[in-house]
């Protein structure tokens, strides 16, 4: 066996060194990987995407590769590309719930299973994962806990309830509205002109690379994310748990930025 | 510009299209350690220029908020990612069309390796 995988891999090896623009890679990155050099199969794969960046079997086959190397959010990420280049990729969705399952996230791996039985209704894999998933369903699910409201944010608080503070700056640092930090209002003015002074700055920046007018600004350390925007001439500075997800911190500014606007024009400004 | 150093963390982050620029950055003096830029990407200035920035978001949320760890910079045309520990931080210039989640997620991945490497 040793024997015919040497050879294959001489004569996949001189394929790929003859013409660097085959997709020949892929089967030599597997060769690699059931030889156990996934750093070299790690290496071919992501230069052959480098050429090839919507090859499905290559996403799935660095996946598979992440997995053995112990990476298992890389091989999330790759199978995860594939499947939205190939939403039908039923390798990658297979890889998915195995991983899930042995995870113990039966949530996660339900979801993806009911995709996998409308790709492959009668596939034996998918009926053997559905026979695993039942017995880990029984078990239960955490919960979560909320905070209280503050000011003309408060709205935004009760709304939202991963909202830390919200804070409304002028141009030059000055507080014109809002609470964060819990030390209060002189805590809040000093990072009100410290965070001013770094949006000024993101302008400059993405004036001097070109990259057209600033939209926002997001910071985000362990515990917290502070996005910073522009409401007229006034900056507006949100932060939120640094766990709450991006799309609905996105909507959490959304909102504040309407209730920026409101407050600013009943100040006339 | 390439030295050859961390080109598997580089790689990770630039197979994502859109992605036009990835660069291993000294925090402290915004030089540029390992990089990969497409043609057009100055990498040296966004380098310079975004460190600078980051240093300042790493005060405004440095010892009484957490540590400083990742910025984006969201524009009109692009996005900056930054992501960094200590004295090393990965940055990404894309392009407006680029899938943000996706790069968010390799960059901050690359930030992590990145600071792993560096105390070895």
């Amino acid at each position: 066996m040793a024997g015919s995988t040497r050879r294959s891999l001489q004569e996949l090896s001189a394929e790929v060194a003859a013409n660097p623009n085959s997709t020949a890679f892929v089967e030599l990155a597997a060769a690699y990987r059931e030889r156990g050099d996934l750093d070299r199969a790690v290496r071919l794969c992501l230069r052959g995407l480098q050429r090839h960046p919507t090859h499905v079997e290559a996403h799935y086959e660095l996946g598979r590769i992440y997995e053995q190397r112990g990476e298992r959010e890389l091989a999330l990420d790759e199978w995860g590309i594939a499947l939205q280049l190939a939403p039908d990729h039923l390798p990658s969705r297979l890889s998915i719930i195995r991983l899930y399952l042995d995870e113990g996230r039966p949530a996660d791996a339900a979801r993806e299973l009911l995709l996998a039985r409308e790709i492959a209704p009668g596939d034996a894999s998918v009926a053997e994962l559905w026979s695993k998933l039942e017995p880990m369903r029984r078990d239960g699910d955490g919960s979560e806990d909320a905070a209280a409201p503050v000011g003309l944010f408060g709205e935004l608080k009760r709304e939202y309830p991963g909202t830390l503070g919200a804070l409304l700056v002028d141009a030059t640092g000055q507080l014109v509205e809002g609470r964060m930090t819990p030390r209060g209002v002189e805590s809040d003015r000093m990072l009100g002109v410290t965070l001013s002074g770094a949006r000024a700055e993101a302008e400059r920046v993405a004036s001097y690379l070109q990259l057209g007018d600033l939209r926002s600004v997001v910071i985000e350390s362990a515990v917290v994310r502070l996005t910073m925007s522009a409401v007229g001439g006034i900056t507006l500075i949100v932060a939120t748990a640094c766990d709450l997800p991006a799309g609905q911190a996105a909507r959490v500014l959304a909102r504040a930025r309407e209730l920026a606007r409101e407050h600013l024009e009943s100040l006339g400004k | 510009m390439r030295t050859g150093a961390y080109e598997e963390l580089l790689n990770q982050v630039m197979r994502f299209p859109g992605v036009r620029g990835a660069l291993v950055v000294a925090i402290r003096d915004g030089l540029v350690v390992d990089g990969r830029v497409h043609v057009g990407v100055h990498g040296e200035a966004v380098a310079a220029l975004a460190a600078s920035l980051y240093r300042r978001a790493c005060r405004a949320t440095g010892a009484k908020r957490g540590q400083g760890r990742t910025l984006e910079l969201d524009a009109a045309e692009g996005r900056i990612l930054i992501a960094g520990k200590d004295d090393l931080a990965l940055m990404a210039v894309l392009e407006r069309r680029a899938n943000a989640g996706q790069a968010r997620l390799a960059v901050r991945r690359a930030a992590q390796k990145l600071a792993k490497t560096g105390r070895k």
